[in-house]
């Protein structure tokens, strides 16, 4: 594959023009904070599920899940069960509480929640937020870029850095002039192609591999353990850790913010059910679609030397140009997703949350709007860097800034909606807790105790800390657990009919102010 | 073995699909509303 290849060139620039053409239209809800940030509330379901989905799942899934198939085999569904059940449990239990607490609030950021949560008065909560989020979010942009990069030069031949550069402009373009709006319609569109790709994949490559019972003798053949649920390693301690890990991926989907900010952006609470189906479902396609593609390329293409380039390897063998150029779209799309999102996070972590409410309350929306905008270009550009300067180990970069974002957000996430006890002080030292415990496991104990995931340690940890804390200082105020009961009492069980007639005023909004 | 597969590779991937379909289409029935899918944005 070569860079003059017309056809795969074509498909490219149909798809990056079709990127501004969507920055262009979005871009005149985009003028003031709320349509900066969060598309001014007004997404449907449909968007919001494939947009919180492409942006969860970036290049790791057609690369890294896919590679992970072709090394392991069967034993890559635990991951599968870990994002399944992780976005099951968000959108049926976190979605709906939370949508409601940031209605109530008029929160645009998880900042805002958790500062009118818990009347934080001193902003500390938003402080600790906003250093984790922006240390976080350089690390998985410049890995994306990187990403960017790699996938211009292995589907076309382009120069690594001028695939970076390439990468950066177009989103920077179509995420700084359309907003959130725009992100989440690129969203939609790039998981619509991914989703269709990981459809297509395992079934041209089980095809190609003489369809299921044939594929599944070649793979027993060449190594029985491919079949496996414990893969090579059985039901060891080490096997029993590795299949945890696997399945630990998916804690993050119960509380990072580039996928809360989905929920606030939803047009209203009643979109969260048919987001969390068309969301489920998707996202079953999109994992075992991506582990049975690897496990077909191990049959058709044994011996590669990097598992990871087995999505590659298969455009490019079996399919005709014309596909081979949607494939590196769909890697594309896949990165560009997350990217941009990121970007969005880490510019409201900065103007909404530090410029807005921390040093300059009573500056005009339209310059906000115009430093959210420069702070998204700023940004893309430091992450630009160090995509072009930092040692270009992608997917480590990405479990990494996953699990920290992860660590720090979702046991203060789970206590504020469901423990009513959970106090202000609770919540800042569990937050610190469990992100500084996954960068310390990383550095220092994940060698020792078979590759444990750093989530693992990182979530438990922080939930064990935000209860300590909480049950060892000044219970919350009155108004804060009334407001609790109330929330509870107006949305009712997730998984069983509410019961008939809530408290009277149970709709009442907004409660809380700052 | 059935279909090529080992009983408990079928197992890992049941439950990896349907505990989280059966939890999110009860969800559904429970809270989803009338016109929820078609209404316009404001």
């Amino acid at each position: 594959m070569t860079f003059s290849n017309p056809i795969i060139l074509t498909v490219l620039l149909v798809y990056l023009a079709l990127l501004l053409v969507i920055g262009v239209w979005a871009s005149k809800d985009s003028g003031d904070v709320a349509g900066y940030f969060v598309a001014g509330k007004k997404l449907p379901a449909w968007v919001i599920a494939f947009s919180s989905n492409a942006t969860g799942e970036s290049a790791w899934l057609l690369l890294g899940l896919t590679g992970m198939g072709y090394l392991v085999g069967i034993h890559a569904f635990w991951v599968v069960l870990g994002e399944v059940l992780g976005i099951t449990i968000a959108w049926t239990f976190i979605a709906r509480r939370f949508k409601e607490y940031t209605d109530r609030y008029d929160s645009i950021t998880v900042s805002d929640f958790f500062e009118d949560r818990f009347r934080d008065r001193a902003q500390t909560i938003r402080k600790v937020a906003s250093v984790i989020i922006l240390s976080m979010v350089a690390v998985y942009m410049a890995a994306q870029l990187t990403a960017a990069g790699k996938a211009f030069n292995s589907f076309l031949g382009l120069n690594y850095v001028t695939g970076v550069l390439l990468g950066t402009a177009v989103v920077l373009f179509y995420t700084t002039v359309g907003g959130f709006k725009a992100v989440a319609y690129s969203d939609l569109i790039q998981g619509i192609m991914m989703f269709a790709s990981l459809v297509l994949l395992p079934i041209v490559g089980i095809a190609a591999a003489g369809g299921w019972t044939t594929m599944m003798a070649t793979l027993q053949a060449e190594d029985p353990t491919l079949l496996m649920p414990m893969g090579s390693l059985g039901i060891t301690t080490a096997g029993v850790i590795s299949a945890i890990s696997f399945g630990a991926v998916g804690l993050a989907f119960l509380g990072v913010p580039q996928l809360l900010v989905r929920f606030i952006s939803a047009r209203g609470v009643d979109q969260i059910p048919s987001g969390g189906l068309i969301a489920v479902i998707s996202v079953m396609i999109f994992d075992s679609g991506a582990v049975l593609g690897g496990m077909a390329g191990r049959a058709l293409f044994p011996g590669l030397e990097d598992s990871e380039t087995i999505l590659p390897t298969m455009a490019h063998e079996l399919f005709p140009a014309l596909f081979t150029g949607i494939f590196l779209v769909v890697v594309l799309a896949a990165i560009m997703s997350t990217a941009d999102s990121l970007l969005i996070l880490a510019s409201s972590a900065v103007v909404r949350d530090v410029v807005q409410k921390i040093y300059r309350p009573n500056t005009a929306e339209s310059k906000l709007s115009f430093y959210a905008k420069a702070t998204t270009i700023l940004l893309g550009g430091a992450a630009m860097l160090g995509a072009l300067t930092e040692a270009r180990l992608i997917f480590w970069f990405v479990l990494f800034a996953w699990s920290g974002l992860g660590s720090a957000f979702v046991p203060p996430v789970l206590c504020s909606l469901f423990w009513k006890r959970t106090t202000r002080e609770g919540i800042i030292a569990g937050m610190i807790a469990g992100f500084v415990v996954t960068v310390t496991w990383v550095l220092a104990f994940k060698s020792m105790t078979y590759d444990l995931y750093e989530m693992i340690p990182g979530v438990g940890v922080g939930l064990v800390t935000i209860i300590v804390v909480s049950l060892f200082t000044q219970p919350p105020e009155e108004a804060v657990v009334r407001e609790f009961e109330l929330v509870d009492d107006e949305l009712g069980p997730a998984l069983s009919p509410k019961k008939a007639g809530g408290s009277p005023g149970a709709t009442g909004r907004p409660t809380a102010t700052v | 073995m059935f279909f090529g597969l080992p009983w408990t590779a079928w197992l890992l991937i049941a439950i990896a699909i349907l505990p989280s379909l059966a939890i999110v289409l009860r969800f559904y029935s429970l809270h989803h509303e009338e016109g929820a899918w078609t209404e316009e944005a404001e």
